[in-house]
C-alpha cells in the first residue's frame, strides 16, 4: 500500500502541471489586460506596453507558463503583480484559516450527518424521518451567505455573544463553520440515508438478523460499515469544495483565507496569485482524494492496491 | 438509540462552545484609548513616492494620513494650511518656492526630519512615480536644500495649485536615511516610517495595527492604539460597527447608512464628495465620435434629479458641469452654459442626428451604484427613442474598455481627492499624451488641452474660474462628456466617539479623535 | 414422535403500493423432531415466506401476518417478544438462504461472521473457546480452519455456501430451514453440499425443512415431502408415499409428468397448462382449479378439505373425498 501511495503522490505532479497549464490557457482567453489595470490611470499606451514587457506578458502564453514553472521548481512562487507581496508567504498565512474551516466543517458534518442519516434510514417513513428530511431540504435550499448573515445578526448584533468578523479565537470559528457545514450536513444526511437504506435491504443484513443480532449491531456493524464507502467519498468532496468554494463565507466573516485570495486575484487577473492558489488547492485536493482512497482499502477488504 | 445519543451529545458540545465564547464577545475596544477602524480593502499604498507602492487616496488614506506627514494640510475650510511647513515665499517669476520648516519634527525611528528629507522626497517622487508626480506635483522639477529648516522647490511653470498638491499623497515626507538603510523602495514599503502621529506596528492581510508615536511634534494623540480591520462585505461592515466590535467605518455605503436604526450604537455623518459620476463616450466608434447631435440628445434626455433621488436617496447633488463646487477653480453659476433636462429638445437633437436605432451599450462596473444609474438612464432614454443596453463588467474588462474607449459609453465614478482641478488626470492633462491616437479621440481634444494648459499656470483666481467656466461650456456644447451627479462620503461611527467629521476628499485623521 | 414445529392456518400478505399480494393462504404444516421435510413448489408459491415467518423475519414494512399461529416447541412465534425472538434466531432455529454470493457480509472475515453467532448466543464462552468452536465447525463443513481469516470474496460459490451452513450450525440449532441452498450452485457442488448436509443431520440430529423446486433432491435427501401451491399445502406424506405415484394430487401428478422419462422416446414435453396462480387474488375454491384436468364446478366454489388417503399422507382435493383413513 505504501508503494501505491507513493505512486499516487508522484502522479499528482503531472496532474498539477496540467491544471496550471489549463488555467494559463483559460486566463489568456479572458478579456482584460493586467498591465492596463496595474498601470496608473494616467499612464500612456507606451508606458503600459513597457509594463507588459517587464511583466513578461508580451511573450506567448506557453513561454510565460514555462518560465513560471521553472521558477516554481526553484521554490519561487512569485510575487503578486498588484500588492508586490510574496505569494508563498501570503499563502502560508492564509492556508491555516481555510484549512481549519474545511477540516472543522467536514468533521462536524460527518459527526452529525452520519448518525442522523442512519437514524432516518432505519426509521424511514416515520415522523422523525419527515421532520429531518424537511430540515435537510430547508438548509440545502438556504443560501449559505443568507444563513451567515442571519447568524451574524442574531449572535453578534443582537446578543453580542460572538464576534461578527475576523479570526483569532475559537469563538471566531463558530459561525463560519456553522454556515459552511449547514448545507453539507443537509446533503450528506440525505445521501447517508439513501446509502444505508440501500444496504439495509441486502441479503447479508437479513442474514445478520437471522443470526439473532440486535438491531443496533445490525445497523452499525453490518449495514453502516458497508454504506460507509460512498458516504466518505461525499465527505471528501465536501472538504475539497470548502478549499476553493468558501469565498462567500470568507467574505461575509472577513476571514483572510485562500478562497478570497484566489477570487480577488481572478477579478484583477493577478496571475501569480491565481496559479499559486490553484496549485496549492490542487495539491490538497489530490492528497485528500488519496487519503480517501487509502481509507477505502481499510474499510472494504475487497479493495486492494498493488 | 446510539444515533440519538450522538446527536444529543453534539448539541451539548455546541452549546458549551457558545457559552465558552461569551467572554470573547466583549472584544470591542472598551479601553478608552484604542480604536477599531473598518475599511473595505487592504491599503497597499504604503510608500506613495514609488510607483510600485503608489497610493490611492480612498483606499490608502487611512494608512498614509496616520503614518506620514506633509508640508501643508487642508483645514476646516478645505484650504491648504501650514503643517510641517510654517511659512513660504514665492519668487517673482513664480518658479521658485521657498519653504520654512518646523524644527521639532521626528521620524518614527527617532531621527530628526530636515530639509534634506523634504528635497529627497520630492526628487524621489519625480523619479520613481513620474505619472503620479506629473499629476499631483505638476511643474515640480527638483529641490534645493538651503539649511536644516529651509528648502526651495523648483518649478518649470507657474503653479497656482502647488500648495494644494503638497497636501496629497505625493507630498508625504520620507526619511532619506531610512531609505538608504533599508536598501530601497521594497525595504521602505516593508518597514514604512514617517513623521505622522502613528507608527505601523504590524501588518497582515486583514489587520493593521498602529501605535501612537511618543515624539510626535503636535503632541501625542488621545487615541493611542489603532486596529484597522479589512472587511470587504458591506453587511459585515455595518454589523461590526453596530454591534460594537468596531468603532468606525470609513467609505461607508450610503444606502446601508440610511438604514441605521435610531437606537443603534452607531450613527453616521457625511460630506459632499468630490467624486463625480459621469458618462464618457467611446471615441474610437465612428458613429459616436462624429455624431454630436446624438451625444447632445443623450445629455438632454437624462433626468439627473431622478438619479440623485433614486441612487443617492436625495443626498448628493446634480452636476451640470464636470466640476464640483468648492474647488478654487469651481466656476460660479451662470458663467457657463448648460444643457438642461428637456425631453422635447432631446427629441429634436435625436431627429437631427444620424442615430441608426441600434442598441448603444453602457459599460459599468458590475454591482456598483453606476449599474443602477445606467438602468435608470436606460429607461429615461427609451422615452425619447434611444435604445440602451447596460453591460456590467468585472474590473478587468471594464478597465480594458475604458483605456481603449471601445465601448459606446462608460458610466463611472471619477474621484478627485484633492482640491484643485487643474491637473485631474490624463483625460485633461496637457503634459500627458492620450492613451489612444489623436485621430481616434475627441475632435476638440487640442482645444481642451489648450484650456488646461492655461488654467494650470494662471495665478489669478477669478480668471482661473472664468477659464474653467469656458472650458466646461466648450466641453458641454461639444458633447465631450455627460456629468451626472456628485456623491457624498459617509462615515459610520460609534456614538461615543468625538470629533468625527466626514471629508469631501476622504481625509481622515485619527489624531483628531477622542472618546 | 413429538412435533417440534406446528404451523396452523398461516395467512401472510404483502401490502405493496400496486396491490396486495396474498402469499400464504391458510397453510398448515407439522414437523416432527429429527424429521427432514422437503417443501416443494413453483416460484411464488409461498415457500420462502413460510420459512421467514417461522423466525418472524418477514420485512415489517410490507409484510403482514393476517392469521394463524406458528408454534415452536410449544410457544407461538408471533407472541414472542423481541428478545425472545433474538434468542430463537440463530441458536434454536437457523436459516440458510438461497444465494450464497450475497448472504455474507463482504467486509467481515469468515471467522468473525461465524463467531458472531456464538458471541450473541453463548456470551459465557471465552475467546479461546469460540475460536476452537469456529475452527471445528469449519473443518466439519470441509473448509480448512486457516481460511477463516479470509474474506467472503476470496471464496468460491460452493465454499461460501459451506460457510453459510457452518454459520447456521455453529450454535447447534434444533431446526434448520434451508431455502434452496443448492439452486445457485452447479451440479457437482450441489452433490457435495447435499452429502455434507446429510452427514451433519445424521451427526447432530437437526430437524430440517428443505425448500426446493427440484423433485430429484427431495427424493434423494428428504424423508417426507409437502407440496405447496397457491399458499397452501396441497399434499403431504413420506417420500415413499408420495413418489409411489399411486395417489397424488393432480398438481403433484402433473409435476411428475413434467419430468422427462429417459427410457421412452417422447417427442414433446408435457407442461402444466395455464399460469401459476396470480397471488393478488385468493380463489374461493381450490387454487389449482383453473389448471386441473379433473376440475369440476364444485372445485371452483368450494375449498377442498384435507383428505387422508393413508396414514401420514394427505391430499387436499375433492377427488379423494371419502378415502379417509382413521388417523
Amino acid at each position: 500500500m505504501l508503494k501505491y501511495a507513493l505512486k499516487r503522490i508522484l502522479l499528482l505532479i503531472p496532474t498539477v502541471l496540467g491544471i496550471t497549464l489549463f488555467i494559463y490557457f483559460i486566463m489568456s482567453l479572458v478579456p482584460g489586460d493586467p498591465a492596463a489595470m496595474l498601470a496608473p490611470q494616467e499612464a500612456t499606451a507606451e508606458e503600459i506596453e513597457a509594463l507588459r514587457v517587464s511583466m513578461g506578458l508580451d511573450k506567448p502564453m506557453l513561454i510565460q507558463y514555462l518560465r513560471y514553472i521553472w521558477n516554481v521548481l526553484q521554490g519561487d512562487l512569485g510575487v503578486s503583480w498588484f500588492t508586490k507581496k510574496s505569494v508563498a508567504a501570503e499563502l502560508v498565512n492564509r492556508l491555516p484559516y481555510t484549512l481549519t474551516l474545511g477540516v472543522m466543517s467536514t468533521l462536524i458534518a460527518s459527526i452529525i450527518s452520519i448518525p442522523l442519516g442512519t437514524l432516518t434510514a432505519v426509521k424511514h417513513n416515520t415522523l422523525a424521518d419527515y421532520v429531518v428530511t424537511f430540515l435537510c431540504l430547508f438548509f440545502s435550499a438556504m443560501p449559505n451567505f443568507w444563513l451567515a448573515i442571519l447568524l451574524q445578526i442574531n449572535f453578534s448584533l443582537n446578543t453580542g455573544w460572538l464576534p461578527a468578523f475576523g479570526m483569532g479565537t475559537p469563538a471566531h470559528y463558530v459561525m463560519p463553520v456553522i454556515a459552511v457545514c449547514a448545507s453539507s450536513i443537509a446533503s450528506n444526511t440525505r445521501s447517508t440515508r439513501t446509502w444505508v437504506l440501500d444496504v439495509i435491504r441486502s441479503d447479508y443484513v437479513r442474514t445478520a438478523r437471522a443470526k439473532g443480532a440486535n438491531e443496533v449491531t445490525v445497523v452499525m456493524k453490518h449495514a453502516l460499515r458497508n454504506a460507509l464507502l460512498p458516504i466518505i467519498t461525499g465527505l471528501g468532496s465536501s472538504f475539497a469544495g470548502v478549499l476553493g468554494g468558501s469565498v462567500v463565507i470568507e467574505t461575509v466573516f472577513a476571514i483572510p483565507g485562500v478562497s478570497t485570495y484566489l477570487t480577488t486575484a481572478v477579478g484583477v487577473r493577478d496571475m501569480p496569485i491565481i496559479t499559486g492558489c490553484i496549485m496549492v488547492i490542487s495539491i490538497f485536493v489530490g492528497i485528500v482524494n488519496l487519503l480517501i482512497d487509502l481509507l477505502y482499502s481499510v474499510i472494504d477488504p475487497r479493495v486492494k492496491y498493488e | 438509540m446510539k444515533k440519538e445519543l450522538g446527536t444529543r451529545l453534539l448539541g451539548m458540545l455546541l452549546a458549551l462552545l457558545l457559552v465558552a465564547s461569551l467572554p470573547f464577545g466583549a472584544l470591542a475596544s472598551d479601553v478608552k484609548d484604542s480604536i477599531n477602524i473598518v475599511t473595505y480593502t487592504e491599503p497597499l499604498g504604503v510608500y506613495p513616492l514609488h510607483v510600485d507602492y503608489g497610493a490611492d487616496k480612498t483606499r490608502d488614506g487611512i494608512f498614509f494620513q496616520q503614518v506620514y506627514g506633509t508640508l501643508f494640510r487642508y483645514d476646516e475650510n478645505n484650504e491648504p494650511a501650514p503643517w510641517i511647513a510654517t511659512d513660504y515665499e514665492i519668487s517673482e517669476d513664480g518658479l521658485e518656492w521657498t519653504f520654512t520648516l518646523r524644527d521639532d519634527v521626528y521620524f518614527h525611528d527617532g531621527s530628526k526630519m530636515t530639509a534634506e528629507d523634504v528635497v529627497f522626497s520630492w526628487e524621489h517622487a519625480i523619479a520613481e512615480n513620474p505619472t503620479a508626480a506629473t499629476s499631483m506635483l505638476n511643474g515640480l522639477t527638483g529641490g534645493e536644500v538651503i539649511d536644516d529648516t529651509h528648502c526651495k522647490a523648483i518649478l518649470s511653470h507657474k503653479s497656482p495649485a502647488f500648495l494644494n498638491m503638497l497636501c496629497t499623497q505625493m507630498g508625504v515626507i520620507a526619511s532619506k536615511a531610512h531609505y538608504e538603510k533599508v536598501g530601497g523602495a521594497e525595504g521602505y514599503a516593508a518597514n514604512p516610517i514617517g513623521t505622522g502621529p502613528y507608527k505601523l506596528v504590524s501588518r497582515e492581510s486583514n489587520k493593521f495595527v498602529f501605535e501612537a508615536f511618543d515624539k510626535y511634534w503636535a503632541g501625542v494623540p488621545a487615541i493611542k492604539n489603532i486596529t484597522l480591520n479589512i472587511i470587504s462585505n458591506i453587511n459585515t461592515q455595518f454589523i461590526a460597527v453596530e454591534s460594537g466590535d468596531a468603532d468606525v467605518l470609513i467609505n461607508a455605503d450610503l444606502e446601508s447608512c440610511t438604514h441605521i436604526g435610531g437606537n443603534s450604537k452607531a450613527t453616521w455623518t457625511y460630506a459632499d464628495s468630490t467624486t463625480r459620476t459621469l458618462i464618457t463616450f467611446g471615441w474610437t466608434i465612428p458613429d459616436i465620435r462624429e455624431d454630436l447631435n446624438l451625444r447632445l440628445a443623450i445629455e438632454a434626455g437624462i433626468n439627473k434629479e431622478e438619479l440623485v433621488d433614486g441612487i443617492l436617496y436625495g443626498y448628493g447633488k446634480v452636476l451640470d458641469i464636470d466640476v464640483v463646487t468648492g474647488f478654487p477653480t469651481s466656476p460660479e453659476a451662470g458663467t457657463y452654459s448648460v444643457i438642461p433636462f428637456d425631453q422635447e429638445k432631446a427629441k429634436e437633437y435625436l431627429a437631427a442626428s444620424n442615430y441608426s436605432g441600434r442598441d448603444l451599450e453602457i459599460y459599468v462596473l458590475s454591482g456598483s451604484k453606476c449599474e443602477k444609474a445606467a438602468q435608470i438612464i436606460q429607461g429615461q432614454l427609451d422615452e425619447i427613442g434611444i435604445s440602451i443596453k447596460v453591460t456590467p463588467c468585472d474590473a478587468g474588462t471594464f478597465t480594458a474598455a475604458m483605456r481603449a474607449a471601445s465601448a459606446d459609453m462608460i458610466l463611472y465614478d471619477n474621484t478627485n481627492v484633492w482640491f484643485d482641478f487643474c491637473n485631474p488626470g490624463a483625460s485633461y492633462n496637457p503634459d500627458i499624451p492620450g492613451t489612444y491616437k489623436p485621430d481616434e479621440y475627441f475632435t476638440g481634444w487640442e482645444t481642451l488641452k489648450d484650456y488646461y494648459a492655461k488654467i494650470a499656470v494662471e495665478m489669478d483666481p477669478a480668471t482661473r474660474r472664468q477659464m474653467m467656466a469656458d472650458l466646461m461650456s466648450y466641453s458641454l456644447e461639444n458633447g465631450y462628456a455627460v456629468p451626472l451627479y456628485a456623491s457624498v462620503n459617509a462615515i459610520v461611527y460609534n456614538k461615543d466617539l468625538k470629533n468625527i467629521v466626514a471629508s469631501p476628499v476622504n481625509d481622515f485623521y485619527v489624531e483628531k479623535l477622542s472618546w | 414422535m413429538e412435533n417440534i414445529l406446528e404451523i396452523k392456518n398461516l395467512k401472510v400478505q404483502y401490502n405493496t403500493d400496486e396491490a396486495v399480494v396474498y402469499a400464504v393462504n391458510g397453510l398448515s404444516l407439522e414437523l416432527a423432531k429429527g424429521e427432514i421435510l422437503g417443501l416443494v413448489g413453483e416460484t411464488g408459491a409461498g415457500k420462502t415466506t413460510t420459512a421467514l415467518s417461522i423466525m418472524n423475519l418477514l420485512p415489517d414494512a410490507v409484510a403482514e401476518v393476517t392469521g394463524g399461529e406458528i408454534i415452536y416447541n410449544g410457544k407461538n412465534v408471533f407472541g414472542m417478544s423481541k428478545s425472545e425472538l433474538r434468542d430463537l434466531r440463530g441458536s434454536e432455529v437457523s436459516m440458510i438462504f438461497q444465494d450464497p454470493m450475497t448472504s455474507l457480509n463482504p467486509v467481515m472475515t469468515v471467522n468473525d461472521q461465524i463467531e458472531e453467532v456464538l458471541k450473541i448466543h453463548n456470551p459465557q464462552m471465552t475467546k479461546a473457546e469460540r475460536d476452537k468452536r469456529v475452527a471445528d465447525i469449519l473443518s466439519l463443513v470441509g473448509i480448512a480452519p486457516e481460511r477463516g481469516k479470509s474474506f467472503p470474496h476470496q471464496f468460491s460459490g460452493g465454499m461460501k455456501q459451506r460457510v453459510v451452513i457452518a454459520m447456521a450450525l455453529v450454535a447447534e440449532p434444533s431446526l434448520l430451514l434451508a431455502d434452496e441452498p443448492t439452486t445457485a450452485l452447479d451440479v457437482t457442488i450441489q452433490a457435495q453440499i447435499l452429502t455434507l448436509m446429510k452427514e451433519l443431520e445424521e451427526k447432530l440430529g437437526t430437524s430440517m425443512i428443505f425448500i426446493t423446486h427440484d423433485l430429484g433432491i427431495v427424493a434423494e435427501f428428504c424423508q417426507s415431502v409437502a407440496v405447496i401451491y397457491g399458499g397452501e399445502i396441497i399434499e403431504r406424506g413420506t417420500v415413499e408415499q408420495v413418489f409411489a405415484c399411486t395417489d397424488n394430487h393432480p398438481y403433484t401428478s402433473s409435476l411428475f409428468q413434467c419430468i422427462p422419462d429417459l427410457e421412452t422416446d417422447e417427442a414433446r414435453l408435457k407442461p402444466i397448462p395455464g399460469f401459476v396462480l396470480d397471488p393478488r387474488t385468493v380463489p374461493k375454491g381450490c387454487p389449482f382449479a383453473d389448471r386441473c384436468e379433473h376440475c369440476t364446478e364444485r372445485c371452483r366454489t368450494e375449498k377442498p378439505a384435507v383428505q387422508y388417503v393413508e396414514e401420514g399422507h394427505f391430499i387436499k382435493c375433492h377427488l379423494f373425498e371419502g378415502r379417509r383413513h382413521d388417523v
